[in-house]
């Protein structure tokens, strides 16, 4: 009620202006009309509604409104999806675009596919590492000879999610003889249970398993990137190893396609400033990330397309197809 | 429920009624679990996800029955403390109208109109005549939720 | 000794005294009305902590999440609402306290409870910290299994019209855990095609329908009654002699508390309820009294979630494993503000944790000051006419429901479950073991599935656990023992019933 007060009120300022403008389709000047809404699919305190917040704090003010967050869980991001689905495409909702949202269109659960928005920006690349007990393997090789000869336990979230895919990419990529998906509900159990040997392996973020590989209860066995990381100069690529694939927690903020192009122009620019400020690198570096996590409209779009291709592949398995 | 003296053997319905109602529903619930999705080939690893409501339901059930049991051998003693079981009110049934209602006007008129349409609804539903006592109570009821909700949480309401 | 230095220093702040003041006022606010916790609160304020210096910045949080603990009871008490999830076994007690015109004493003894438990909490946490934290590393899905097999098994034993209906309730609790998304197949269950249930129905939503929508509807049968509550009654604190009737209780529960705080995963609810079952089961003197108004049924749940709080930082903190949503998220912000969580950290910044320490003291002295002072306040809600408190408390029950994940979905399962609870409740299915069987039957689906892969299809590998092994022959104790007491009681009442049919 009082929100749609608050539109009420802007609405006001602004037709003061223009009194006729209220049917005729939003301009790159009358852009933000009132809060913007931004929706994720995780709970509220989750992985992905806290990047929303961190990403969009400063555009709040560079757009001169505010963001209102909501949370719409259910069916990986189906309901996230349905709900956009019936906005208006003129940039006043925004919404997370990850793994998640694309397995939710492939699946077609929803009436949106990958056509129907535009990737607008990339907040965090954060990469998947090799986990395992400290002291268990010598390296990465002693590893995949293991994995190639024994059944291996992995560990993960999330069954049939994207963190099952990874983990089956994973599987591919070393020609594991026999992989058991174990799903557990957080990454802390994950640790825990490697490190007591209940599972084998689990493909890890930075900050999930660093406390532990610092207290040398567990260590990584290698990053799944193109490139070393900065924060953990020794470990070694999968690509350097022999496990070719390159794996990470992408999380960006997408638009309905259709949006006034002057519009996407703008919410574009504000995002990127808002993303490259103290506040949010500050945020990227608790996870080990860097600005080069950043990038916009052109570089996600083309990810966001051809992560959408690698699962697509081994998602044929998952979804029964 | 009535213990009729001339019955030969006291029964507390009652319970019966219940147990019989439980067993149905776990009964339901059970064929309920035959319409969930086959699992794909490569997730069909461990316990199938049937097996465990499966089993709960069948738990379920056999307490139901042995409770029904129970309702038909009664001791003397629990055949004297039964009591006649009173109809529920209708208020019980016209509150959780007014509540449905209320929960169904939420997205159609917004909340605050619907609060300010609820309060005195179930207040005079529920015998209260003092007007001024309702409005500045409810008054002051709807500018907390105001500021907490709206403007200290933020929280988006309908 | 040194450890003990450094929180004075923080303490002796007033900049942090004034944080403390402020933050545990907002948490306690925050936790007690229904639906709203400390993981939304921590989430909102994230972006500010963040610019804080570190020390504060963690501290407001572990501030704000030990307020929004105690918040919870405040509700549960007053309106058989609970705040937060861990407060719903606070309802069994401190509602028929607040009935009977004691609201005033029920609340003392919940404030006195919290903040002992609290501050116990702590206390073991600033000394044995890196020693507990190994505690954690024991735990599997074996262990977690046995553990929640553990907590049901105590339908055996609390109150409640019959064990039959006790047990039946548990089965519907557990079978109301499986709705949604099955963890180890991502297969629907229950969902009926509808994708709000694919997460399954939150906890939050059924207990406020449960307790406070079966309430509303209860007081509708009952409004026409005139209620004579006598301010100077309600408003009264605990005497000297409630406090000596319930420190027992409130050590045992703290132990427990604490304990069950460290293992990763678990938190506040669980505490709760095992404290509160266990008294029921230990507690000889009052027993029949339980679910009727006994202090030790606010005392024991109240003062094991709150001493969690201060257990669930330990992994937290020691091992960078999170106990729990509230944790997760201080973690979270930790790392950001660039700490390391981990062993190392007690070595490296021993300021950090004296403010952390420090802020959950304050914040639990500071609850204790203001739960005291605001019991005589807060009390005289239960002196307004039933037919102005009710609708606006449903009314504020509908807020929190639909707040939670701004779901309109939400609020028609808490209405549904209004009703249903109405009716479980008239039929003698009390709200206890259907809560229990809520909040320990995911653990046990979950945990036995990930054994059942971990082990290889073996499970009676969970019994060659040594820890797990104990837990389920305490759980066969626990299950057995009340039977057997029964059936005795049965055969010498049927023996005493043949003596007196003889002298007839």
């Amino acid at each position: 009620m009082f929100h749609n007060f608050r539109i009420l009120l802007t609405a006001v300022a602004i037709g003061g202006v223009s009194l006729a403008a209220i049917p005729a389709p939003a301009a790159a000047e009358e852009f933000p009309n009132g809060p913007i809404e931004v929706i994720n699919n995780s709970k509220p305190g989750g992985g992905s509604d806290i990047f929303l917040r961190f990403a969009t704090e400063q555009a709040a003010e560079i757009l001169g409104t505010s963001f209102i967050h909501q949370s719409k869980t259910g069916g990986v991001a189906t309901n996230t999806l349905n709900y956009v689905a019936d906005k208006p495409a003129n940039g006043q909702t925004l919404f997370i675009v990850n793994a998640g949202t694309a397995l939710t269109m492939m699946r077609g659960s929803v009436d949106l596919t990958k056509d129907d928005i535009v990737p607008l920006v990339r907040g965090t690349i954060d990469p998947e590492f090799i986990v395992v007990k400290a002291g268990r393997f010598t390296d990465a090789a002693e590893f995949i000879a293991y994995a190639q000869s024994n059944p291996v336990k992995q560990a993960g979230t999330k069954v049939g999610g994207n963190p099952h895919v990874s983990a089956l990419i994973m599987r591919d990529a070393i020609g594991m003889s026999d992989q058991v998906y174990v799903p557990f509900e957080k990454s802390g159990e994950i640790v825990i249970n490697i490190i007591n040997r209940n599972v084998d392996v689990a493909l890890l973020n930075y900050d999930e398993f660093i406390s532990q590989a610092n207290a040398g209860e567990v260590e990584a066995l290698a990053i799944l990137t193109p490139e070393r990381s900065a924060n953990a100069p020794d470990i070694p690529t999968g690509h350097e190893v022999g496990i070719p694939v390159d794996i990470a927690v992408v999380r960006g903020i997408g638009v309905l396609k259709g949006t006034p192009e002057p519009v996407i122009k703008k919410l574009e620019t504000a995002l990127l400033e808002s993303m490259n400020s103290d506040g949010y690198l500050e945020y990227l570096a608790g996870s080990g990330q860097d600005a080069s996590s950043i990038a916009g409209r052109e570089a996600f779009g083309a990810q966001f397309e051809a992560m959408y291709e690698g699962y697509q592949a081994v998602a044929k398995d998952l979804l029964g197809g | 429920m009535s213990t009729s003296q001339t019955h030969a053997k006291p029964i507390d319905r009652t319970l019966l009624f219940e147990s019989i109602f439980i067993m149905v529903f776990a009964t339901a619930m059970f064929a309920t679990t035959y319409t969930f999705d086959k699992v794909p080939a490569i997730l069909a690893q461990g316990i199938q996800p049937t097996v465990f409501p499966r089993a709960v339901l069948v738990v379920m059930f056999l307490l139901a029955a042995l409770q029904a049991f129970k309702a038909t051998r009664l001791t003397p003693q629990q055949v004297s403390d039964l009591k006649p079981v009173k109809a529920v009110p209708p208020i019980v049934f016209l509150t959780a109208g007014l509540l449905m209602a209320f929960a169904a006007l939420m997205p159609i008129i917004g909340t605050f109109p619907a609060i300010v349409l609820f309060l005195p609804a179930l207040a005079l539903l529920w015998g209260e005549r003092r007007g001024l006592l309702m409005s500045l109570s409810f008054l002051g009821f709807l500018g907390f939720a105001y500021v907490l909700f709206g403007l200290i949480m933020n929280v988006p309401l309908p | 000794m040194e450890a003990f230095f450094l929180v004075l220093q923080f303490l002796a702040d007033p900049y942090h005294l004034a944080i403390i003041a402020g933050g545990t006022l907002v948490g306690l606010i925050v936790g007690a009305l229904p639906g709203l916790g400390s993981v939304i609160l921590i989430a909102l304020m994230l972006p500010f902590v963040v610019r804080m210096d570190p020390t504060t910045g963690i501290a407001l949080c572990a501030i704000v999440y030990c307020a929004t603990t105690y918040g919870g009871s405040i509700t549960a008490i007053l309106i058989n609402t609970p705040g937060t999830p861990a407060a719903a076994m606070t309802t069994f007690d401190g509602f028929p306290l607040a009935q009977k015109g004691e609201a005033g004493r029920a609340l003392g003894i919940a404030t006195f409870s919290s903040a002992i438990g609290g501050i116990l909490g702590i206390l073991v946490m600033i000394v044995a910290t890196p020693l507990l934290a190994q505690v954690a590393y024991q735990f599997g899905p074996a262990e977690f299994f046995a553990l929640a097999v553990f907590g049901m098994s105590m339908l055996a034993s609390i109150s409640g019209a019959s064990m039959t209906k006790n047990f039946i309730g548990g089965a519907f609790g557990i079978l109301l855990a499986t709705v949604g998304t099955d963890l180890t197949t991502g297969v629907q269950r229950f969902t009926f095609g509808q994708p709000d249930l694919y997460e399954g129905v939150a906890v939050v939503q059924i207990m406020i329908g449960i307790f406070a929508g079966g309430e509303l509807l209860r007081q509708a049968t009952q409004a026409h009654l005139k209620r004579r509550l006598i301010a100077a009654g309600v408003t009264k604190l605990p005497s000297r002699e409630d406090f000596r009737r319930i420190w027992k209780t409130v050590l045992r529960s703290t132990g427990i508390g604490t304990f069950i705080g460290i293992l990763p995963a678990e938190g506040g609810k669980v505490a709760a309820m095992i404290a509160y079952n266990e008294e029921q089961r230990w507690n000889k003197k009052r027993r029949g009294q339980f679910g009727k108004g006994a202090i030790e049924g606010v005392a024991a749940p109240e003062a094991a979630n709150n001493a969690a709080t201060g257990g669930t930082m330990v992994p937290t903190l020691a091992l960078g494993i999170p106990g729990g949503g509230s944790t997760a998220i201080i973690l979270t912000a930790m790392l950001i503000l660039g700490l390391r969580p981990g062993p190392q950290l007690f070595v490296e910044q021993p300021n950090l944790l004296a403010g952390i320490f420090g802020a959950m003291l304050g914040a639990n002295i500071c609850f204790l000051v203001y739960g005291m002072v605001g019991a005589k306040f807060f009390s005289r809600i239960t002196l307004v006419p039933t037919t102005i408190l009710w609708p606006c408390v449903i009314c504020l029950a509908c807020l929190g429901a639909y707040s939670f994940q701004q779901s309109m979905f939400d609020v028609g399962v808490m209405v549904f479950f209004a009703c249903l609870g109405y009716f479980l409740n008239r039929h003698g299915y009390a709200p206890a073991p259907i809560v229990m069987g809520l909040i320990l039957g995911e653990l046990i689906e979950t945990s036995l599935k990930q054994s059942y892969l971990i082990y290889d299809g073996n499970l009676f590998a969970i019994l060659q656990q040594p820890i797990a092994a104990m837990f389920l022959l305490l759980s066969m104790f626990g299950l057995c023992g009340p039977l057997i007491a029964k059936a005795i009681g049965a055969y010498r009442d049927r023996q005493a019933a043949h003596l007196r049919g003889n002298d007839e």
